[in-house]
């Protein structure tokens, strides 16, 4: 059972377009990366490695991950809501709290699969030592945590709601972009702040610019961790649960 | 579309749910397949509540209107899912068995995204019948299809109506219904208009009073000569029109052309002032 889940949700969701797509946008910071290494600045020095760290903190964790990660959240249950695929499913004698967890499995494999190797690779180019100060691991785990996360918020929030894609912009360009810079309290209620509480877990890079700038701990950092996916898997499957066909599908 | 106080028993066999686009029919399968909850009341499939209630899927098969294939699947691969989600110990006999019976020929193994509306039709019905459910739900099951295909669907659908098992189908389309139904619950604007019999209500619908518009050069005079008729049950004007209401169409379409002769009126129009599904739906609630 949990491998017809697997393959249907993973075959809608990795569409040739939609793959396209992501792997272009994600191949920007990989351009930028082998720019600034041909230039005069690159090196292995402190420098380097908060240039790597700014690129990697806009273009990737604020930007192109959780964009990633909003598509294959929302594609993989709110598009088969949409599109009325997933009444397949839904009337399936399967248990809906299995139905999420795949969902957000398969999406957050999917994001991973692009964005990790995106970030590894970005740093990988810019520095000439890649693993001194942690900096490509760090990155490299802090994005696989922001993929799970943002999926399974994303996968979650697609249960509850049709607008799911447009409140998934709202948090992520609007509360983590502008709202935890303006109100440091709100950091504590965000997914890239427990991504980079990961990160830093592992980089000892001293000057690490305006850019990359955690404020959580790995102890909050887990915690958060554990609270998101325990709050989206129970509330995505509360809501699959009393999902009503005429509303959505 | 909301239904109210409705209240019925389904048994063994083919019950038809017949009423207008719009009249709540959709919305009584879904609460039926548990898709749905309803407001007040309950709905039981097999004596359980269908609301909330996974493990009763494993006794229902649905087959809904809107279009709910993956179009990158084969129905061989539709059912054969069908069937590993159901947790089947032979997945691929069962697939096997379900795919025979919809007969979908060399096709089956091809995409679903080349499927004209009735092979897909029949590929849900495949995925439907694959754990052999004891009811089966069809909402709209002949939309789109051609007059083959719907013979072929009839005669499957009643091979299983006839092996014990309770399958309901719903549609506008009075002689869909005709054709396969035992039993109809007739539904219009959310409420129950009648159930039973289908020869039952089939005598009702016809025996309904019948309303003609009339135009010719002399309405008075053709008037007095119709109301002398024991069919005709009323005569009202407006302007140039006269509208006849007689409680015998059969009667009234026999004396209508020697009753014009005889007055030597001439007729300029002669046409059913209502004769559409709504208004055969909407004697069947007011009766």
């Amino acid at each position: 059972m949990n491998n017809v889940l697997i393959s249907l949700t993973a075959r809608q969701l990795l569409g040739r377009r939609r793959t396209l797509v992501i792997g272009l946008l994600l191949a920007l910071p990989i351009l930028i990366a082998v720019i600034y290494r041909f230039s005069d600045e690159a090196g292995s020095g402190e420098a380097t490695g908060e240039f790597a760290l700014g690129l990697v903190s806009v273009m990737i964790f604020t930007l192109l991950l959780p964009l990633v990660a909003l598509v294959f959240g929302t594609a993989s249950l709110g598009a088969e809501i949409d599109d009325g695929t997933a009444v397949f499913l839904l009337t399936k004698p399967i248990e809906r709290w299995r139905i999420i967890a795949i969902k957000i499995g398969v999406a957050s494999v999917a994001a991973a699969l692009f964005v990790v190797p995106t970030t590894m690779a970005t740093i990988w180019i810019i520095h000439e030592s890649p693993t001194a100060d942690g900096l490509m691991l760090g990155l490299g785990l802090g994005a696989l945590v922001a993929s799970v996360l943002y999926c399974a918020a994303f996968v979650a929030l697609s249960a509850v709601t049709s607008r799911a894609l447009i409140f998934g912009l709202i948090y992520v360009f609007v509360w983590e972009t502008f709202a935890t810079r303006i109100f440091d309290s709100l950091r504590w209620v965000s997914i890239r702040e427990y991504a980079y509480g990961w990160s830093d877990a592992i980089i000892s890079i001293n000057d690490k610019g305006v850019f990359y700038d955690p404020h959580l701990g790995v102890t909050t950092a887990i915690v958060g961790t554990m609270v998101v996916l325990a709050t989206a898997c129970a509330g995505g499957t509360r809501a699959l649960t009393r999902f009503e066909i005429g509303e959505r599908a | 579309m909301a239904v109210n106080d409705i209240s019925f028993e389904l048994e063994p066999g083919i019950t038809g749910l017949l009423g207008p686009n719009g009249a709540g029919k959709s919305t009584l399968l879904h609460m039926m397949a548990g898709l749905l909850e309803p407001s007040s009341g309950e709905v039981l499939v097999n004596g359980e509540s269908s609301w909330k209630n996974a493990a009763m899927y494993g006794h229902i098969g649905l087959v809904p209107e809107r279009e709910v294939t993956y179009p990158f699947l084969s129905a061989w691969e539709y059912a054969l899912a069908s069937a590993r989600l159901h947790e089947l110990p032979q997945p691929e006999v069962a697939a096997q068995t379900a795919i025979d019976m919809v007969e979908l020929g060399d096709a089956v193994h091809r995409k679903m995204s080349g499927y004209s509306k009735g092979m897909r039709q029949r590929a849900k019905i495949a995925a439907a019948l694959v754990h052999d459910p004891n009811i089966l739900i069809l909402d709209e099951p002949f939309n789109g299809i051609d007059p083959r295909q719907r013979l072929q669907m009839n005669t499957m659908l009643k091979e299983l109506g006839d092996s014990g098992r309770t399958i309901v189908f719903s549609s506008h389309i009075l002689e869909d219904v005709e054709d396969l139904a035992e039993d109809v619950l007739v539904l219009i604007g959310g409420r129950l208009g009648a159930a039973g019999n289908f020869r039952q209500i089939r005598r009702l619908i016809t025996s309904r009073p019948h309303a003609f518009t009339i135009r010719s050069s002399n309405n008075r005079a053709l008037a007095a000569a119709l109301v002398d008729q024991p069919h005709i049950a009323l005569i009202s004007f407006d302007s140039d029109v006269m509208e006849v209401q007689t409680t015998d169409f059969g009667a009234f379409t026999e004396t209508i052309a020697p009753l014009i002769q005889s007055t030597g009126v001439v007729l300029q129009e002669l046409q059913p002032a209502d004769d559409s599904l709504e208004s055969v739906f909407a004697y069947l609630v007011d009766r």
